[in-house]
């Protein structure tokens, strides 16, 4: 890698950090910093073309659109972190369990994820918030099951590496037991791959829960979420109407860059190769 | 998939009479329609229906859904196809020239530029493009769909816009394989024996290093059918285009299973279809893997 390319990666995963950031400040801090409310239907200034009191003009029911973009973010932030933890710790348990094991259970593995995983993972996640309605846990589970099997899949490529290095051999010799190994063994000299799969399916997770919630099938309303605002205001589109979609459309996006920014940077820098 | 329909709550029955209807009346038309009988009877009788082409009728359109699905299977192709035209030529121009002049200001603008449009939710995408392009600048149509009686022409123009929104993840993953083997071709020994015989940088680009850029490049456009699914259930809910991404979404909806289950199915097999293809084609076109797979 030449000076100037790492740099330029070095570069972004500041960028994305920053922006990453920002978007956890609003979505700790979410009504105290915004301007106005973010629920509260005002019908006198409804559709208002953005200006210096309303920066990103306000929605059909008057609501400022700016404010509900910054308490928006807490939606995204945990429901996609929440997403990816349980997305990359299941698929850590499977990957640690087919590697370490191999044969008949890494087979069983294998067929069941490549089940799961050639259906595509929007229509995964539609079916099972169909199935399961749309709670908390209904959305985070659609999202991160099918996540889950990718992340199995990575691992356990990287657990069959290790698998056979003296160390493990060693333990198996002192008699340690098959979780022992798994978790002090070979899991600690996973954690970069770890890592990177933690942050990538953070992205993977917001793009799948933007995309559901656009859709209606994902967070309910009234909640300020990023997607379900495109999604009550895009038809508004037609007649013009652009202020009250493409901000939280550039918030999505501006949330997805940082997060693969800083991806990018961290497998440059070799973790999890 | 037949499976999770099935443990879905809330019987086909209560979906088309309404929450008014009485239990009564939930439990006889449940009947009628055949759902008091054991799942496993019921997956048979679906699966015989499914091999003669018949996959039963739509809860909510009253329809069969082999003509709902023929019908919103030919407008998704019709937008696949105008996506891929349209999308293809600039992303393979877009890695190649990425390729060839590896670390110039151009090769940046475009690799994050290709790397923001592979991230971003199709409908992000498709919402920029409408604001840019066709309020902002009033170039296109924001409707998808163009009068019944429209020429060929009108019909592709109203395409445009949702064609690059739902292909726009695409441009990405191919201008990336593009751009590293370009960069690959640009290493590789024949390159640099086509160079040593004294060809112009140009013939050496066009002649060895674009062919072996290429075909990688397609070959992941076989992979990537799996979300282009899912973008079209998106694009098509954006842009209100009847196809199978937005019937899809309004079975999802409406649990009209006979049409949920009908559309998965086909999903699956042209995935599993593509797959096939993609093998194949590496196959013939690349003799290394052929040899592998014989010597095996």
């Amino acid at each position: 890698m030449s000076g100037r390319l790492w740099r330029l990666r070095k570069k972004g995963f500041v960028i994305g950090a920053a922006i990453l950031l920002f978007w956890t400040l609003c979505a700790v801090l979410g009504p105290a910093i915004a301007p106005y409310s973010a629920v509260k239907v005002d019908l006198d200034s409804e559709l208002l073309y953005p200006s210096l009191t309303h920066p990103f003009g306000t929605d059909d029911l008057g609501r400022d659109v700016l404010s509900r973009v910054i308490v928006g973010a807490r939606d995204i932030v945990t429901y996609s972190l929440c997403a990816a933890a349980f997305a990359t710790f299941l698929g850590l348990c499977l990957g640690l369990l087919a590697g370490y094991f191999g044969r008949v259970i890494d087979g069983v593995l294998s067929r069941i994820g490549e089940t799961i995983m050639s259906i595509p993972g929007l229509i995964f996640a539609l079916l099972v918030v169909t199935a399961l309605g749309h709670s908390f846990f209904a959305i985070v589970f659609a999202i991160g099951f099918g996540d889950a099997w990718a992340v199995a899949r990575t691992i356990k490529s990287v657990v069959i590496t290790l698998r056979y290095q003296d160390y493990v051999s060693m333990a198996q010799l002192r008699g340690e037991s098959s979780l022992y190994i798994m978790f002090r063994e070979l899991l600690p000299n996973a954690l970069g791959v770890v890592l990177v799969e933690f942050t990538t399916r953070i992205g993977l997770s917001a793009f799948a829960l933007a995309s559901l919630a656009f859709l209606g099938l994902g967070v309910q309303p009234p909640e300020p979420a990023w997607g379900l605002q495109i999604s009550a205001q895009y038809t508004q589109l037609m007649t013009g109407i652009w202020w009250p979609v493409l901000f939280p459309a550039l918030a999505i996006a501006s949330f997805v860059i940082a997060i693969y920014l800083m991806v990018d940077a961290l497998q440059d820098r070799g973790v999890g190769a | 998939m037949f499976f999770l329909g099935q443990v879905l709550p809330g019987s086909p029955g209560l979906a088309i009479l309404g929450a008014s209807a009485t239990p009564e009346a939930v439990d006889t038309l449940n009947r009628s329609l055949g759902y008091d009988r054991p799942v496993v009877v019921r997956y048979l009788d679906w699966l015989q229906g499914a091999l003669h082409g018949d996959f039963g009728e739509s809860v909510i359109y009253g329809l069969p859904v082999s003509q709902l699905l023929g019908a919103a299977a030919f407008n998704s192709i019709k937008l696949c196809i105008v996506a891929l035209v349209v999308i293809l030529p600039l992303s393979l121009f877009g890695g190649i020239s990425t390729g060839v002049f590896r670390g110039s200001v151009w090769d940046r603008v475009v690799t994050m530029f290709a790397m923001s449009v592979m991230v971003v939710p199709e409908f992000v995408t498709g919402i920029v493009l409408i604001v840019v392009f066709a309020i902002k600048i009033p170039l296109f149509p924001v409707a998808a769909t163009a009068a019944p009686d429209a020429g060929f022409l009108s019909t592709l123009y109203h395409l445009i816009l949702p064609s690059i929104a739902l292909a726009a993840v695409l441009f990405g993953y191919v201008a990336r394989v593009a751009r590293a083997g370009t960069i690959e071709a640009f290493e590789a020994d024949y390159t640099r024996t086509a160079f040593v015989k004294g060809l112009s940088t140009s013939r050496v680009v066009i002649g060895h290093v674009v062919p072996n850029a290429v075909l990688p490049a397609v070959m992941v456009i076989a992979t990537q059918v799996g979300y282009l699914f899912g973008g079209l259930v998106v694009i098509e809910r954006l842009f209100n285009y009847p196809g199978l991404g937005l019937l899809i979404f309004q079975a999802a909806a409406h649990k009209d299973f006979p049409t949920l289950q009908a559309s998965a199915l086909v999903i699956g097999c042209t995935y599993i279809v593509m797959t096939l293809v993609a093998d194949l084609l590496q196959m013939t076109l690349n003799p290394r893997v052929r040899s592998e797979v014989l010597s095996q």
